[in-house]
């Protein structure tokens, strides 16, 4: 079929900016059909058959008298011209002179959250209208949430009907004002965010300039979205995310792994990493059907030709060979999510759902959730169940491990559906959050502590100390093991009841199993704390040693221990003198390229802000950091009596 | 570069086609939309073959040009292709002039083969700039088990997550040319150096005028009416479908550059040239939601 590659001139193809895809959302009546008409129509898109059956269809159905009703060129179903009203997202193409711009009309009544959301998950900027005699509105409110909370950065408030207050400049300077306080309560970036005036039914600055809002120096509407930076750019600048979408396997000779780059860039040569088996390999050949590639962009859809045979499927992702654990995907049973909740039957436990995104599909549900989101105040409020329109934070148990990254870090990989098993419908629209911490995992069942019958104060007379948890925290070789047993030594002379708890030793029982990562960590921490929790109630002082490198993991062992019986010690020491220790050997492993992570050195170690005692244990003598913490016990009560 | 992104959203959605369905088709009408789609396709799958098969509804009305093309594109590439024709409706006469014929011959047509064939998903060449009801479809849209489309109960879809599963006996209808428009496929037939029937280009044709449109007399199975008289005019298809229905715009256009050309000067939609699309405003929603694609 092919004609002579000759004949392939593609025309005058100059660079043009990206297709915006637009949502343009208002409420009922704010003119949102209207505008988009006059866009189309004012860009003389509309082809003039169309404007002839929208000339007989403005005299029967028609809002504007005799003159044509731009609105009615969008509203495709016969259902809503007679209603007047918008039912379903509507999608426009539209050739600017300047740019591709696609627009998703959708609906402004409060019941279509749903279709908002819907509309919002395909676009990467939009347009929210308002009615300049009505001002900001809760429907405004509602809108400007989806928006945010959808991950669309890039907004205009279209600020319309202004000729019913006069095209007043002063009456629009205040509705901007209002504009940008919502939009910045919504967590929009300033910079992203831009106010304008119109008057959609006559096309004044929609996309030419107006006589009567002659005050306006700024750009028209179509001005404005022409020139707009929705940041695709950013994508390339991300890690790898490619998603096998299809295994092609012609015959024998040839295996292949279909997909599109969602971030960051492929390159022949590059080693990368499967997940979820992890298994790397190098890209052998970037295929496509116009001769192969040496590099593939985000957005392109290749073929993948991989140096081994690793058996991929549809689903597995490659990402970078290297890429460090603070933006690697996270890989679990357990997934922290905010759901949009699209289907008309609610929610019921018992609901046979799957999870599907690019990573993959699993059976689902929801094992918690945590609380309601209030589109119109963005509060959360306790939930008393998931059902149409509810945005809702959940915990989901995920049957099959699962690959997702944050959605705020990378919607491709952080976007999903949950879809019913039965009938197969799309029930929610979900953005991954993370992975829930272990601290906030669920209870299953109904349990209950038991009260002692021994008083704090019996134990307190006893033992003649409080119970306390010295926490001490620092990187590899700052010396805390050795602290903790110099310091348990010294209490236990001083006649204190003490038990002290190595992280270290603990990996050796109670949470032998647990790696490295980031969750696996955090659970390892948090039975250090709930097991000096106990002890601590039970008046024993508690030594606890450990990296405990992530200050919000310390925060919620604090919180478990209880903040008055916590005691945080920060221990650090210059990188030469660490690695010259080098007690468990994990930096001679990181020097081999053989370990698996290393807080400080192969992810990050965040300082205590506010630590109850510093040592700099390449300056502090042994001696002299244990009795500063003696002294400093015995300031806080803890010691005294017996010690 | 508006063509790569649309070309690329297209072969993601097909990609994802086959990955979801069981068994997909493609529908193949022979026109331009359809040579898009068979050219996306190769590229979507390359270097193995075309994973599903086409399927030609024939309405035995069709351009003996057309015919001619498919016989021989399918063959060059040797794709599968499925010719159906509603034999029932052809034995009862049914013609372009019956009043029932769209129906008939297209839409029954269609869910018989689709009935008899078991096909889960159907790639269609419809845009969404083609007609107003269009911009409501989704790019994957749910048929139930008599092939009926619902405006009110379609899938919400989100993001590039698209929801291809369906229950046995339902389908879905794929349209990965959903953002495209007219000028784009255009554009993108012209870059690709895609074939396409000759009858879009521009050559002295046996014409008629019947009811204001310009029909071309391609043999005789189109009787004349009273008064009509043959007229050799330098004319073009924008669209093609069964003869006596569409109709011909004048243009010396001969290339697919100088076809391109126009189109970029064209004011009047494709579909100004189709007389069954000039029955009403609620023509299309009512076609669609009867199971015509």
């Amino acid at each position: 079929m092919a004609a002579p590659a000759g004949a392939a001139t593609a025309g005058t193809d100059a660079p043009t900016p990206p297709i915006l895809r637009l949502l343009v959302c208002g409420s009922v009546d704010d003119g949102k059909s209207t505008l988009i008409g006059r866009l189309l129509l004012d860009t003389e898109q509309v082809a003039v058959d169309h404007v002839a059956a929208l000339a007989r269809d403005s005299r029967v159905h028609g809002t504007n008298g005799d003159d044509l009703d731009p609105a009615l060129l969008t509203d495709g179903l016969s259902a809503e011209r007679e209603q007047g009203i918008t039912i379903d997202v509507a999608w426009r193409q539209f050739q600017a002179p300047g740019r591709r711009i696609l627009i998703a009309d959708t609906p402004g009544h409060v019941q279509h959250t749903r279709n908002m959301a819907t509309g919002a998950s395909g676009c990467r900027a939009a347009v929210v209208l308002l009615d300049a005699s009505r001002g900001v509105l809760e429907q405004t409110r509602r809108h400007t949430t989806v928006v945010a909370l959808m991950g669309i950065r890039r907004v205009v408030f279209a600020v319309n009907k202004l000729d019913l207050v006069g095209c007043d400049a002063d009456a629009f300077a205040g509705l901007a004002t209002e504009c940008r306080e919502l939009a910045a309560a919504v967590g929009l970036p300033a910079d992203g965010v831009d106010v304008i005036p119109v008057i959609a039914r006559d096309g004044d600055n929609v996309v030419r300039p107006s006589e009567r809002l002659g005050w306006w120096d700024g750009p028209t509407l179509l001005g404005l979205l022409e020139g707009l930076d929705v940041g695709a750019d950013a994508r390339a600048a991300r890690p790898l995310r490619f998603p096998v979408q299809l295994v092609v396997r012609p015959d024998a000779t040839f295996r292949g792994y279909a997909g599109t780059v969602m971030a960051g860039t492929l390159r022949v040569g590059d080693t990368v990493r499967a997940l979820p088996s992890g298994v790397r390999s190098r890209i052998e050949r970037i295929v496509t059907f116009d001769g192969d590639l040496d590099v593939a962009a985000p957005g392109t859809p290749v073929t993948v030709v991989l140096a081994d045979e690793l058996d991929l499927a549809r689903g597995d992702l490659l990402v970078p060979e290297d890429e460090p654990a603070a933006t690697a995907p996270l890989r679990s049973h357990a997934v922290e999510a905010t759901l949009v909740w699209l289907d008309h039957e609610p929610y019921a436990s018992g609901r046979r759902l799957l999870l599907r995104s690019h990573t993959g599909t699993s059976g689902v549900r929801v094992a918690r959730v945590a609380h309601a989101v209030d589109m119109a105040t963005l509060a959360e409020r306790p939930a008393a169940g998931i059902g149409l329109n509810d945005v809702v934070r959940v915990e989901l148990a995920v049957e099959r491990e699962h690959v997702l990254d944050p959605y705020a870090r990378e919607p491709a990989t952080g976007a999903f559906v949950l879809v019913d098993r039965t009938t197969r419908a799309t029930v929610a629209a979900g953005l991954t959050v993370g992975v829930p911490s272990p601290f906030d995992r669920a209870v299953e069942g109904d349990m209950t502590a038991q009260p002692s019958l021994v008083a704090a104060d019996e134990r307190r007379g006893r033992l003649g100390h409080a119970p306390v948890t010295v926490a001490i925290t620092g990187m590899s070789g700052t010396g805390k093991s050795t602290l903790a047993r110099t310091l348990e030594r010294r209490l236990f002379d001083l006649g204190a009841t003490v038990v002290r708890l190595d992280g270290e030793e603990l990996r050796l029982g109670l949470s032998r199993g647990l790696g490295f990562g980031p969750e696996e960590r955090a659970e390892h921490l948090r039975r250090a704390a709930e097991t000096a929790r106990l002890l601590n109630a039970h008046g024993q002082l508690v030594i606890l040693a450990a990296q405990a490198p992530a200050r919000e993991v310390r925060a919620r062992m604090a919180a478990v221990i209880g903040p008055d019986r916590y005691l945080e010690v920060h221990l650090h020491a210059p990188d030469d003198v660490r690695r010259e220790r080098d007690p468990s050997g994990a930096h001679a492993a990181v020097a081999r390229g053989d370990a698996p992570e290393l807080p400080g050195i192969t992810s990050g170690y965040e300082a205590p802000e506010d630590p109850a005692a510093v040592f700099d244990t390449s300056v502090t003598e042994l001696d002299a950091s244990v009795e500063a913490l003696v002294a400093l016990l015995r300031d806080r009560g803890v010691l005294g009596g017996a010690a | 570069m508006s063509l790569d992104e649309l070309e690329a959203e297209a072969i993601f959605v097909m990609r994802e086609t086959v990955a979801q369905a069981s068994n997909p088709v493609l529908f193949y009408s022979v026109g331009k939309d359809s040579s898009t789609l068979l050219h996306l396709a190769r590229k979507a799958f390359h270097p193995g073959p075309v994973p599903f098969p086409l399927l030609h509804v024939d309405t035995g009305w069709e351009f003996r040009e057309m015919y001619a093309f498919r016989d021989r594109v399918t063959a060059e590439l040797g794709v599968e292709l499925i010719v159906h024709l509603n034999e029932e409706g052809r034995d009862a006469g049914v013609d372009p002039e019956h009043p029932e014929y769209t129906d008939i011959m297209k839409t029954v047509a269609l869910r018989q083969a689709l009935d008899h064939h078991r096909f889960d998903a159907g790639i269609g060449g419809a845009r969404r700039d083609e007609e107003r009801s269009r911009a409501k479809e989704r790019v994957f849209s749910f048929r139930d088990a008599n092939h009926r489309w619902d405006p009110r109960a379609q899938r919400p879809e989100l993001w590039d997550l698209y929801q291809g599963r369906v229950n046995r006996g339902e389908s879905v209808r794929v349209f990965p040319l959903s953002n495209w428009t007219e000028r784009d496929v255009w554009e993108y037939v012209l870059r690709e150096g895609i074939d396409v029937v000759p009858l879009y280009r521009a050559a002295p044709r046996p014409t008629v005028v019947r009811d204001g449109t310009l029909l071309m007399v391609d043999d005789d199975r189109m009787p004349l009416r009273p008064g009509e008289v043959v007229e050799e005019r330098w004319v073009r298809f924008r669209t093609l479908g069964c003869y006596p229905n569409t109709g011909a715009v004048e243009s010396r256009a001969t290339t697919i550059a100088e076809v391109v050309a126009e189109m970029r000067e064209e004011r009047r939609s494709e579909r100004a040239g189709r007389l069954i699309d000039q029955e009403g405003n609620a023509a299309m929603e009512r076609r669609k939601s009867e199971g015509y694609f």
